[in-house]
């Protein structure tokens, strides 16, 4: 490496702090994991000495654990998709709603990041269990005879992800709109365009980033979910970040959960990235 | 921190005297004893009662470390046994042996720790590398209001049709869901290690409610109306004014065990056996009893009339709870784990 010049010192010091902490918190516990999961099953321990692919063997044969990272990423994609279709019109408004609104709405927003996930996920057991309030209320109207199943499924998961994850969609969203001229979609109109138009062919393009930056978010913190899904699903829907805690914590597979692990952030990050593509392919067309 | 390295390095060398130099009183430090508590219920009386009596006792401060023995394994397996972070643990039989066969512990010394003698054989079968100081047994909790047939024995949990969909059934990585693996097993099979005949009869149980450590919101939702319980836990709902009661069931019941160990390379190991013998010492026996409801280990410790209704097991019925061969479980962990996993919908 050559010495850098004065000139180009001054940014390096700038990005020094963040560097070595993601370095040394994120980097380098991430090379642990990949080096874990290429070691021995241990008996009794942790880890066993040597070193072997037997962990991504075990993943690859046997399909009870493809269909998991199968279940996950589809979860991940419903909740996605949720949170973009109830989202999106919330944005809007909150953009360009009048402005009384906005405080309140950006107030009811934010809502659900002030109270802890467990409580939230409790919240839900409360309303979707058998016995719950929903249940409860219809089987005494007399609507339905049995409890419809709404929990313990992964119905109820993404139910749940939705509203917790809701706020990550609108806000990036909200703020791609707002940085749209206004003007823009006026002349738009003014040139014959309908509403429907103008939206489609105007605000909709323009605000794609607010939307992949969205999108990207969601996915990704649905798929690393943790406390909703084993809270909601009962444990009875397998999602990989139950499985692979279960793996690291409570039977101390440490390799085999390490390459668990990595499955997911792999798949996750292929999804991410071509859904990235995607995106810039679609705004630049 | 600084001083544990400090003080181990002394401790190696050999320099005891030294190493004790620097608890000295004149020292504004305190000694402090790192001690690793369940959280919830026992980490508030951890913290309100049992550490300020043992500071009380022996002028030695107490840090709690809130988590689980799943969790505290984990911690010690990253640090290694050479360095513990804990110089004691209580904490599940299931948990306490792994850690044992991989060197973390040491065999009890037992001239520090007098009130060893008066435990009932239950808590002694660890071979004196460990002492158990608190029991829970579990049997049969269910709700008397939603229930109509009394359940008597755990093969109700698959006769009786009023429980279907509404059992409610440990995970396996509780040691609780272990315990119902091996008891379904010993039930329906030949012993606790037919697993397969254990597999079998989870399989025909069908749909069930699974919990990892919480049953009791369930059951106080009415999402579960029978399940696996430890009687200190109904007691403890039933105080609370929930329609709750529980069993002995037939075929037996095991038990929450919380066993006591001490590191054998414990930064802090004359605090650990002082701190050991304090909670199996009558005095904190009995107080965890009418805390918690569970059935003190120390033989000392009589039941009075008026907590017979929760704490109906102790005395000569402590020996009457089934222990399991922890050994076979932990070697076998991630096969079971797995099977459990495939099995139990």
């Amino acid at each position: 490496m050559n010495v850098p010049s004065k000139k180009r010192l001054g940014p390096l010091l700038l990005i020094a702090p963040a560097a070595i902490l993601l370095g040394v918190f994120l980097v380098l516990p991430y090379l642990n994991i990949v080096v874990m999961s290429f070691r021995m099953p241990g008996q009794g321990t942790p880890y066993g000495p040597g070193f072997t692919l037997g962990n991504y063997g075990k993943f690859f044969s046997d399909f009870f654990y493809v269909q998991q990272v199968i279940n996950t990423l589809w979860i991940g994609f419903l909740t996605t998709f949720l949170c973009l279709i109830l989202g999106y019109p919330v944005a809007w408004q909150l953009a360009r709603g009048a402005s009384a609104f906005r405080a309140v709405g950006y107030a009811l927003v934010l809502s659900p990041l002030l109270v802890g996930i467990v409580i939230r996920s409790y919240g839900w057991t409360i309303l979707l269990g058998n016995n719950g309030i929903i249940n409860r209320t219809l089987t005494g109207w007399g609507l339905i005879d049995g409890p419809l199943p709404l929990m313990y499924n992964a119905l109820g998961i993404i139910i749940a992800l939705v509203h917790v994850f809701l706020p990550f969609m609108i806000l990036p969203i909200m703020s791609a709109i707002q940085g749209i001229d206004p003007s823009l979609e006026a002349a738009a109109r003014s040139l014959g365009a309908s509403k429907i138009t103008s939206f489609r062919r105007i605000t909709l393009p323009l605000s794609l980033p607010g939307i992949q930056a969205g999108c990207i978010l969601v996915f990704v913190l649905s798929l690393s979910a943790y406390v909703t899904p084993s809270l909601i699903g009962g444990l009875r829907v397998k999602t990989m970040a139950v499985t692979v805690v279960d793996a690291l914590i409570d039977t101390f597979q440490w390799p085999f959960g390490s390459a668990l692990a990595l499955m997911l952030s792999v798949t996750g990050a292929i999804f991410v990235v071509f859904f990235g593509r995607l995106t810039v392919m679609k705004w630049k067309a | 921190m600084m001083d544990l390295t400090r003080r181990q390095t002394l401790a190696g060398m050999g320099a005891f005297a030294a190493a004790g130099l620097f608890g000295l009183p004149a020292r504004a430090q305190a000694k402090t004893l790192v001690v690793p508590t369940l959280g919830g219920v026992w980490e508030q009386y951890w913290r309100s009662t049992v550490g300020p009596a043992f500071t009380k006792q022996t002028g030695v401060a107490v840090t709690l470390d809130v988590g689980n023995g799943r969790v505290w394994g984990a911690n010690l397996r990253a640090a290694g046994a050479a360095k513990p972070p804990y110089s004691m643990v209580m904490t599940n039989e299931v948990f306490a042996s792994g850690l044992r066969k991989e060197g973390f512990f040491e065999k009890l010394d037992l001239t520090k720790l007098p009130n060893y003698a008066d435990l009932y054989p239950l808590a002694k079968k660890t071979d004196g590398w460990g002492a158990i100081g608190a029991v829970s047994p579990i049997g049969i909790g269910y709700r008397t209001d939603l229930v109509k047939t009394k359940p008597k024995s755990w093969k109700d949990l698959w006769n009786n049709p009023e429980f279907k969909g509404k059992i409610g059934l440990y995970n396996f990585a509780n040691s609780a869901g272990k315990m119902e693996l091996l008891l379904f097993s010993k039930i329906f099979g030949k012993d606790q290690y037919d697993v397969d005949a254990g597999f079998a009869a989870l399989q025909k149980l069908g749909s069930v409610i699974q919990v990892d450590f919480n049953m009791s919101t369930g059951l106080a939702s009415g999402e579960i109306v029978v399940a696996p319980f430890d009687f200190g836990e109904i007691a403890r709902l039933r105080r609370q004014g929930l329609p709750v009661d529980c069993i002995i069931p037939e075929e037996g019941m095991f038990m929450f065990d919380q066993t006591i160990n001490i590191l054998a390379n414990a930064p802090e190991k004359e605090l650990a056996y002082q701190y050991a013998n304090f909670l199996l010492s009558p005095e904190v026996q009995g107080m965890m009893m009418k805390e918690f409801f569970i059935s003190p280990t120390n033989s000392k410790v009589i039941v009075p009339a008026d907590l017979k209704v929760d704490v109906p097991v102790s005395g000569a019925d402590m020996d009457k709870i089934l222990t399991w061969d922890w050994n076979f479980v932990n070697e076998k962990q991630g096969e079971l784990a797995e099977r459990w996993a495939k099995t139990i919908k």
